[in-house]
């Protein structure tokens, strides 16, 4: 599996308020945001797609079939739009960027679903300003977990006594230690699987 | 477990044509990428490694070492070089961002001696990058 992400700017200004809560409501809540003339940013989208590289291209997908997709769904009716106005789906849905970034993956997850051998939309990072951006992947975790750390090699390379490896085994890997601290053997005694004289056997 | 990340550049060229395809098919896949005398891209590199803080150090791995591995594996063997060309491995192989990924994560994975390969992230302009996490 790789990701592919590509980015693209686009500028538009919207006003973060609510119909169903009192103009104090809305001032205390979404403070400068709520200016009634709205407010522009210039946004930084990032979509990446996942799939398997097709061999006779060495490619996951074609960069210009992701920039069709974006131009159309996303970069012609966002770009120099007043959100809240040109933008249907935001005219009673408050344009926060968290809302527009799920509009954007909900928008292009059709248009990504089956480019090459399967590459897919994985994520939408929508960038506000440079302090701010949210990312979305359907609900989905976005960044495969780092998993648990190999020991090999790292710190058990003699195994000494029973009591000295056993210490060293503590001290090494704190990942390791966690889920030998939680294995038991069927004897009850909390044990290593593989005796103390192996290595990390995980 | 913490991850830590490199940052390294390289400079240099490639052309995507599959020798399969007919040179219309190739113009037509690969657009200005087909040109035959190549075009070049200033790559940024980053490697990230996973692993837990070794409490006697208080580091994952030596940052020097990840450097040294970087530049005898990549940075070397790729940088200022025709990649079709010099690199043999893309004498059959397109190099593409996406084949260039796997083939830097191939070349660093064996050569850790602390932590592990978590991700290879590869820039081949500042608004187009790939991703890869390994097989797994």
């Amino acid at each position: 599996m790789i990701y592919l992400t590509r980015r693209y700017r686009f500028s538009a200004s919207h006003r973060l308020h609510q119909a169903s809560l009192s103009a104090e409501e809305n001032r205390k809540l979404y403070g400068k945001c709520d200016n009634p003339y709205g407010h522009g940013h210039n946004y930084v989208l990032e979509v990446t797609v996942a799939g398997e590289i097709e061999p006779s291209t060495g490619m996951v997908a074609d960069p210009s079939t992701l920039d069709r997709a974006v131009a159309e769904e996303i970069l012609e009716p966002f770009d120099y739009s007043y959100l809240n106005l040109d933008v249907e789906r935001f005219r009673d849905w408050v344009p926060t960027t968290e809302n527009v970034c799920v509009e954007i993956y909900r928008r292009l997850e059709p248009r990504l679903g089956g480019q090459g051998k399967g590459a897919r939309l994985a994520r939408v990072r929508l960038e506000e300003t440079n302090s701010n951006f949210f990312e979305y992947a359907g609900g989905k975790t976005i960044e495969p977990a780092a998993g648990s750390v190999s020991c090999k090699g790292a710190r058990w390379k003699a195994p000494g006594p029973r009591r000295a490896a056993a210490t060293r085994w503590k001290r090494g890997c704190a990942s390791c230690c966690a889920r030998w601290a939680s294995t038991r053997s069927p004897s009850g005694s909390r044990r290593r699987p593989g005796g103390w004289r192996n290595r990390c056997a995980f | 477990m913490i991850l830590v990340t490199r940052r390294a550049e390289f400079s240099a060229s490639h052309y995507f044509r599959n020798p399969e395809f007919s040179e219309e098919e190739n113009r037509r896949i690969f657009g200005k990428c087909a040109n035959p005398h190549g075009h070049g891209h200033n790559y940024t590199l980053e490697v990230t490694v996973a692993g837990e803080i070794d409490p006697a150090t208080g580091m994952v791995m030596d940052l020097k070492d990840l450097k040294k591995v970087l530049e005898s594996e990549v940075l070397e063997a790729m940088d200022h070089k025709f990649l079709n060309k010099e690199v043999a491995v893309f004498s059959t192989l397109i190099p593409t961002t996406e084949n260039m990924a796997v083939e830097i994560w191939r070349r660093l994975a064996p050569k850790l001696r602390h932590g592990r390969l978590h991700r290879i992230r590869l820039y081949e302009t500042p608004d187009l990058f790939v991703d890869y996490y390994g097989e797994a």
